[in-house]
């Protein structure tokens, strides 16, 4: 009996300390999801809605005296007035901007005239314009399109440059054995622990120089030097992997070494590489610390992210365009989340 | 002019060390020649020269009148059968024996007919759309066997093909392997380093030891004739018992002796008459080796009154260890033998079969 119910108390706690974990990580993650969604008003309020809204519940009242109308928001059991015009226009502005509700003057007009007609105050409905944040990042901050592709020039170079360095450097750390093979992969590790900062700095100079700077490019340069380290890294255990009598077969049978090379290595050692392109990109992508002392008029939509949590007050916005940010790096990891898998051992050789 | 020379091959690795010394061969058209000797003799190098995966140091390779000591491995018209199968993990069966073809740039209809053939030969038919992963080891080889088989080269290479797989499946792949010769009349060369595998399957054997060939010659030569002390010793499972004797003359008789007292070996090989020359080795010291076939327990002809240390029942014989002369000697007896641990017998070697080697040179001493 006492034996069972320990088992019980260990699976409570288990489960407890993997519930208490999963919400750590899941949480902020679907806060800032719901916070992404929120209008200026909903950002304001306290506490903050844990889901995401589509509509507000709503009143619209005329004020005799003032020949003015008030909207009220509900706000727990009572309505709360937010704004109080008379003109259309100041409306309909005010709910574009404030709540995220897109609605035309004639409209307002319309609720207006119903309201006045009536002698307390009218319920009406306001439908929120659920992508409003994204639209607005994408539309009123400036160059949001062009940052974009600013980000994925520069992961690109960054993929490029660090598997072709990267790459060549793992298959001669694992098929030849020279002199200082092995200090030389440990001073590839040393490489990858230089902060970016402490590179790029320097590296503006040179940039400049070479008249680089502010381009995707030069980005790219300073981003690949650690991760031709990593991807050398990598890759040299997974060739060292692929067995020699692989290679020699092809060639005894007909095949030359770039032959080889092409139809047998690196096939093999795919799942290295994309691994190896996840990390460069994932290092590109997430940039901004770099791209600010690298660029002036061509930021990366990391950079561009930053700036926008910079001029704004209200998390919203900031918030929106970090899921932008985020959106492609999920794509690009499930897109080879196999392979992955497969250098880890899911999946054998 | 043979179809195959190699003349005085020779590798030394950048690090200095020498694994093949002057290494010299001919070999004829459809034959089946095992390169046999434990594993640091040079075997492996000289076939890796061969296919071309090894630089040679010195000599040269003459492959059907053409010297193809210097060329890639892909312009000498070779196939090879690795130890580790070598199959493409990342190809399906078909398309690794297609591969070699593709490179070839034969015509599709053409591949396809000769996958399927070659497929029917290895009967692995009905896996030629998985991956290789899927298979077990033994199909695996069957794989690499039909992919050697489909490019029809001049000089077929096999590395230790059957040391990966297991004690059963390795007999009856040899048989295979042997039936595909018959079929094929390729020119193999084969390395292996067990001695059950090469006695099966060679026309000839090369025995090589430290680099150098220690003797050519077919099965029953490289077993019964051993030039060198080293192939009497490595051939044999049990190998060969050896002990230094001197030779004397007593009564018009040649006897081996060693020893004295109780223990003592002396062994009557026969009327001195039988061996010209052998003057010169009178009281000299030799080496002498005799099977452990051919001992017999019985008449002493030998060694008088030893005890039996050991016994081995293996079915078919019977393996008993005795000491002669503070070293270890087997003795094989046919079928199953009532012989317990601690008997004292006699053995009786049959002088026919007792080879004799010099001390110096550890080579054999020819007693006709």
């Amino acid at each position: 009996m006492s034996v069972r119910r320990g088992k019980l108390w260990s699976r409570t706690v288990f489960l407890l300390i993997l519930a208490t974990v999963a919400g750590v990580v899941l949480l902020p993650v679907f806060y800032f999801l719901t916070i992404s969604f929120a209008s200026n008003y909903e950002a304001y309020q306290f506490p903050a809605k844990i889901f995401p809204t589509f509509s507000y519940p709503a009143q619209l009242r005329y004020n005799a005296d003032k020949k003015n109308y008030t909207l009220l928001i509900k706000k727990g059991a009572d309505f709360e007035a937010v704004k109080t015009t008379s003109d259309t226009s100041d409306f309909s502005l005010y709910c574009k901007s404030q709540l995220n509700v897109l609605i035309a003057s004639s409209e307002v007009q319309a609720l207006f005239d119903k309201a006045k007609g009536a002698d307390h105050a009218i319920p009406i409905k306001l439908k929120k314009a659920f992508f409003r944040n994204y639209v607005v990042f994408f539309i009123l901050a400036e160059g949001t399109m062009r940052a974009l592709f600013n980000s994925l020039k520069a992961a690109g170079w960054t993929i490029l440059i660090s598997l072709v360095l990267g790459g060549v450097t793992g298959y001669i750390l694992a098929r030849y054995k020279f002199r200082f093979s092995n200090t030389f992969s440990t001073g590839l590790l040393v490489v990858r622990m230089f902060p970016a900062v402490a590179l790029s700095l320097p590296l503006v100079v040179y940039i400049v120089r070479m008249n680089l700077y502010d381009t995707p490019f030069a980005l790219a340069i300073v981003y690949s030097v650690p991760n031709i380290a990593l991807t050398a890294w990598i890759t040299s255990s997974i060739f060292k992997g692929i067995s020699v009598e692989l290679e020699e077969a092809a060639m005894v049978f007909g095949a030359t070494r770039l032959k080889t090379l092409l139809t047998i290595t690196f096939p093999l050692a795919f799942p290295a590489i994309v691994a190896s392109s996840l990390y460069a990109f994932l290092a590109a992508w997430n940039d901004s610390i770099t791209a600010l002392i690298m660029t002036n008029d061509n930021p990366t939509l990391a950079l561009l992210v930053y700036r926008t949590v910079g001029s704004s007050t209200i998390p919203n916005l900031p918030a929106a365009g970090a899921v932008v940010l985020l959106v492609p790096s999920l794509v690009f990891t499930f897109i080879i989340k196999n392979y992955i898998n497969q250098l880890w051992g899911n999946v054998a050789l | 002019m043979s179809y195959l020379e190699l003349n005085s091959l020779k590798k030394t690795y950048p690090n200095g060390v020498t694994a093949v010394k002057d290494i010299d061969l001919e070999i004829e058209k459809g034959e089946f020649v095992v390169l046999l000797g434990p594993s640091g003799c040079g075997k492996t190098t000289t076939l890796r020269m061969l296919a071309g995966l090894e630089e040679v140091t010195e000599g040269s390779i003459i492959l059907d009148g053409k010297d193809i000591t210097h060329l890639p491995p892909r312009q000498r018209d070779i196939s090879m059968i690795f130890q580790s199968y070598a199959v493409w993990p990342h190809m399906t069966v078909a398309e690794n024996i297609a591969y070699p073809l593709k490179l070839r740039k034969m015509d599709k209809q053409a591949i396809a007919a000769k996958v399927q053939e070659v497929a029917k030969i290895c009967k692995i038919v009905d896996y030629l759309n998985r991956y290789p992963a899927q298979l077990s080891g033994g199909q695996r080889q069957r794989v690499a066997v039909a992919r050697a088989l489909a490019v029809n080269s001049k000089l077929s290479l096999m590395d230790e093909p059957l040391s990966n797989l297991d004690a059963k499946l390795r007999v009856s792949v040899r048989t295979f392997l042997k039936e595909i010769h018959r079929n094929t009349g390729a020119t193999t060369i084969f390395v292996t380093h067990d001695q059950a595998e090469a006695m099966a399957l060679a026309d000839r054997i090369v025995v090589m030891n430290e680099g150098r060939i220690e003797q050519v010659g077919s099965t029953r030569e490289i077993y019964n004739e051993c030039e060198s002390l080293f192939t009497v010793q490595f051939m044999g499972t049990p190998p060969a018992n050896i002990q230094k004797v001197a030779l004397a003359s007593s009564q018009g008789r040649l006897v081996a002796a060693a020893g004295g007292g109780e223990g003592a070996m002396s062994l009557d090989l026969g009327d001195q008459s039988a061996f010209p020359g052998i003057e010169r080795l009178m009281g000299e010291e030799v080496f002498l080796a005799v099977r452990p076939e051919n001992i017999g327990i019985g008449e002493p002809n030998g060694i008088n009154e030893t005890s039996i240390e050991i016994v081995e029942p293996q079915g078919a014989y019977t393996i008993l260890v005795t000491n002669v002369l503070g070293g270890e000697w087997k003795i094989m007896l046919e079928g199953d033998v009532d012989i317990r641990i601690g008997q004292k017998v006699s053995l009786e070697i049959d002088p026919g079969k007792v080879m004799l080697y010099d001390t110096q040179n550890k080579k054999r001493i020819s007693l006709t």
